[in-house]
């Protein structure tokens, strides 16, 4: 595996002026949302929200990319019903009317030939907000059963729900900063 | 909050001599066991069970404790369905024949009043091994829909899955399985 990063890192410096970008499709079996918010200042609730489609475009040699993730307001999944429920409600996600999220990035910094920070902004309840998600871990590898290259890592940022609007809660003591944690696969094109 | 706190340990330290241990049942809806394991050495794979039952015992004035939860392994929710029957399968927690998880702890260890970390024992398909729980955090508050005492708080740790015999596709799934407990235990 590392051998195949370094020998496709070196091509690519070879071929340097030719750099490719390369496009990959986000896999949503290994691509979700998952939310950390902290209950009565004692334990932390958390849950997820599954991924609708996501491209990543990605140019290891030029250390540039994009990408765009659209994430599915109307099924948050935190293991208690009544709870979803909430979420989807017009308190919080108002799927009815905004039935997607879209995290939009323009600007990738790496790290060696790592992605280290995804820069861009966060499309919530119609608001949009710049955000920049951080990587915890992120790797290409060859993908055994797709037989394909995959690109993919965690990624995480801490935002202030108010900012999109989204203040239910927030008089009782609900907190308004969420812990954001992004894992994302993606398979080459 | 904190003089609910501060009351409560200050009338424990006065009638010391009769401490006695609080009885708190576990509340499923605040109550989740976490895992993560690294995908292919890329990315993050989590997934929850919930807890069928579970009981907490706490002295703070004599600084004690005992728990005892019960998770359900027949229910594990990843967000795949693929993968939640995975999950139950042979291949992992084989929740037919092993439909429980098991953490028993037997020693609270205290941060002044808090509860700081729970050494005990996890059993899974069977096998038994020790396991100490360390809290990120940890607090108690009336809670104003229960109008109850509530103490929780996250608890982490990081196991080898293989020492229960959960070995299967080592090598796309670390060994290395990091538990996040969220817990919330209501007074009785």
């Amino acid at each position: 595996m590392k051998s195949l990063v370094l020998a496709s890192a070196l091509l690519a410096t070879v071929a340097g002026a030719h750099a490719e970008t390369s496009t990959y499709a986000v896999d949503p079996t290994h691509t979700f949302a998952f939310w950390e918010i902290g209950h009565f200042g004692t334990s932390t609730n958390r849950g997820r929200f599954p991924v609708k489609e996501g491209a990543v475009q990605f140019d290891r040699a030029g250390k540039a990319g994009k990408a765009e993730i659209t994430i599915d307001t109307a099924a948050p999944n935190s293991g208690v019903g009544a709870l979803d429920k909430h979420l989807a409600s017009k308190d919080f996600f108002n799927a009815a009317d905004f039935p997607t999220a879209k995290f939009v990035a323009e600007k990738f910094s790496f790290n060696g030939d790592k992605v280290a920070e995804a820069t861009g902004t966060l499309t919530l309840l119609g608001k949009t907000n710049p955000v920049t998600l951080k990587a915890s871990n992120f790797n290409c590898y060859q993908n055994p059963m797709l037989k394909r290259e995959v690109c993919g890592g965690d990624f995480e940022t801490t935002i202030t729900r108010s900012q999109w609007g989204m203040n239910w809660g927030l008089n009782y003591g609900f907190p308004d900063n969420v812990r954001l944690l992004v894992q994302v696969e993606a398979i080459k094109q | 909050m904190k003089i609910f706190v501060t009351s409560f340990a200050l009338l424990a330290s006065l009638g010391a001599a009769q401490a006695e241990p609080v009885t708190y049942n576990v509340d499923p809806e605040h109550t989740w066991v976490i895992y993560e394991v690294l995908h292919f050495g890329t990315s993050t794979n989590r997934g929850r069970f919930g807890v069928k039952q579970g009981t907490v015992q706490i002295d703070r004035a004599a600084k004690s404790g005992k728990a005892d939860i019960t998770a359900d392994t027949t229910a594990p929710q990843t967000g795949v369905p693929a993968l939640d029957a995975q999950l139950r399968s042979g291949n992992f927690f084989s929740a037919n024949e092993f439909p429980t998880g098991k953490f028993v702890a037997d020693k609270f260890e205290f941060d002044g009043d808090k509860v700081s970390s729970l050494a005990g024992q996890l059993t899974l398909r069977g096998k038994t091994h020790p396991v100490t729980l360390k809290a990120l955090r940890f607090n108690c508050y009336q809670n104003p829909i229960l109008k109850r005492e509530v103490c929780g708080g996250d608890f982490e740790t990081t196991v080898k899955r293989s020492l229960w015999g959960i070995s299967f596709g080592l090598e796309f799934f670390s060994d290395d399985a990091r538990l996040l407990v969220q817990v919330e235990a209501i007074r009785q």
